[in-house]
């Protein structure tokens, strides 16, 4: 059975898989709540460091599971195998099942997913970020998404931050609009490009001249608790 | 066990929806899901026009609108041009999979900007449609055609040693010259081509119709489909005067 690497922020229970092995591995240093330029820059270090070597320890695929998609670029120019960016894969497929998407968020995903929706090209597509509080019960976040579809006019709607599968299912329940939870997608999608043989563009992620794994290492271990 | 049909773009006898069929080989599908492949009664001779899409989209539909009904869990159309993907989301509730939208949303998830290789000029009605409903043209680094005679029954079949080498070298021009991070095969027919392209190009290159295997499977394990508010539901279906129009083009 093939196994895929999920990095994470935070532990939490890994998607199902019915191909692969799906290990989950928070990756130290990604700074809680990432809401700047400046966390943004130490979660991609801190991704690409827990996942640099995947191929190395014999995985298949690596999931970059926040919707943030820190690191992932990075990821995908020093390894050959499939890196799927939950974030960018949530917002690409949720065109596939309808005209436009909304993104609900907490706080700190708000200005992160403004900013990959503009990086990704996709402003004309979506209809905006409703962001919930940071403490925001399931009701709170539950209006957020309606405000998300009836005033903003999503038709699709993308979660901005992981929420249980027991969660995503009551999203979706009570909402009219296809709800997508990135994470899991992410698992998904990893095993269909396994399947497929596909994987990200040597020409979009080239590989760097001199690669780096120890000082990025490095780097992590002497940020641990200074 | 998952049940997924394929709906086949034109009539076409035992023999030539094998080669179809033989798409399945190309991917490494899940456990548990089976594919029927079910070829239109109604259908252009190719899809060069606009009248061709219209009829091509009737035929479609028609051969698709039961398959809820039937039992299918989702429904790939085995075209990259997406015909009857929309008409059919309108009445069915399981996933509808359309091997053009996909194969680019696809695409933009593996690399910047794709290019579309087809077999020759008169396809690219197909693309432009949509991408101008994608609204992602400006991901498009070119589409490109190998200048070479299509055929939609036997497909590249007899002709590798000419065809396969001319659409390697369109697909390198998508590269070097207009900058393509990701090919994408423009038609479903073009399959057999598909190993031999991606053990010799520098970049992913998209089987769509395997894809759309896949993608139904994905659809189906996470309990998604396309969004009603996108594609309302007709007031009343006319099931029966599509199926008398069915049974009318059978007869031609």
């Amino acid at each position: 059975m093939s196994r895929i690497l999920m990095i994470v922020a935070a532990d939490r229970a890994a998607p199902l898989s019915g191909e692969a092995e799906v290990e989950l591995r928070v990756a130290p240093g990604i700074p809680a709540a990432p809401i700047s330029a400046h966390d943004w820059t130490l979660a991609d270090l801190a991704v690409l460091a827990a996942g640099q070597n995947a191929e190395a320890e014999g995985f298949s695929a690596v999931c970059v599971g926040e919707f943030g998609d820190f690191g992932a670029n990075a990821l995908r120019s020093v390894l050959d195998i499939p890196v799927v960016a939950a974030g960018r894969s949530a917002m690409l497929y949720a065109l596939t099942l309808g005209a436009q998407f909304g993104i609900i968020a907490p706080p700190a995903g708000y200005t992160r997913a403004k900013k990959l929706v503009q990086e990704y090209g996709l402003t004309a597509q979506c209809t905006g970020v409703r962001a919930y509080a940071e403490t925001a019960t399931e009701g709170a976040i539950l209006t957020a998404a309606k405000v998300a579809i009836e005033e903003d006019g999503a038709e699709v709607l993308v979660l901005g931050e992981p929420v249980s599968p027991d969660m995503a299912a009551r999203l979706a329940a009570a909402l009219p609009v296809p709800v997508v939870e990135p994470a899991s997608l992410a698992v998904m999608l990893a095993e269909s490009f396994l399947g497929l043989g596909l994987g990200q563009s040597r020409r979009t992620y080239p590989v760097p001249q001199a690669r780096k794994p120890e000082l990025i290492a490095k780097l992590i271990a002497a940020g641990e608790g200074a | 066990m998952a049940r997924v049909l394929v709906i086949v773009p034109f009539p076409m006898d035992a023999d030539n929806l094998e080669k179809r069929k033989a798409q399945l080989g190309a991917v490494k599908l899940g456990p548990d899901i089976a594919f029927d492949f079910k070829p239109v009664r109604i259908a252009p001779v190719n899809y060069v026009s606009q009248q061709d899409s219209v009829l091509a989209d009737v035929g479609m539909l028609e051969a698709g609108l039961q398959a809820e009904a039937d039992g299918y869990d989702a429904v790939c159309i085995d075209t990259v041009s997406d015909s009857g993907m929309a008409p059919l989301r309108s009445v069915l509730n399981i996933p509808v999979i359309g091997a053009g939208r996909h194969a680019m949303l696809t695409a933009l998830m593996l690399g910047d900007r794709f290019s579309i290789l087809a077999m020759w000029d008169r396809w690219r009605h197909l693309y432009a449609k949509t991408l101008a409903e994608l609204g992602l043209g400006a991901k498009c680094a070119s589409v490109r055609s190998a200048g070479l005679q299509p055929n939609n029954q036997s497909l590249l079949a007899g002709k590798e040693d000419e065809f396969f080498p001319a659409l390697h070298e369109a697909a390198m021009r998508c590269i070097e010259e207009d900058g393509a991070d990701v090919i994408i095969l423009g038609s479903t027919t073009m399959h057999e081509a598909h190993a031999y392209l991606a053990a010799r190009l520098p970049v992913p290159i998209i089987n769509p119709g395997p894809l759309t295997y896949r993608l139904a499977e994905t659809a189906i394990r996470l309990k998604l489909s396309h969004s009603r508010v996108t594609f309302p539901s007709p007031a009343a279906p006319a099931t029966a005067r599509l199926a008398a129009m069915g049974d009318a083009a059978a007869r031609v």
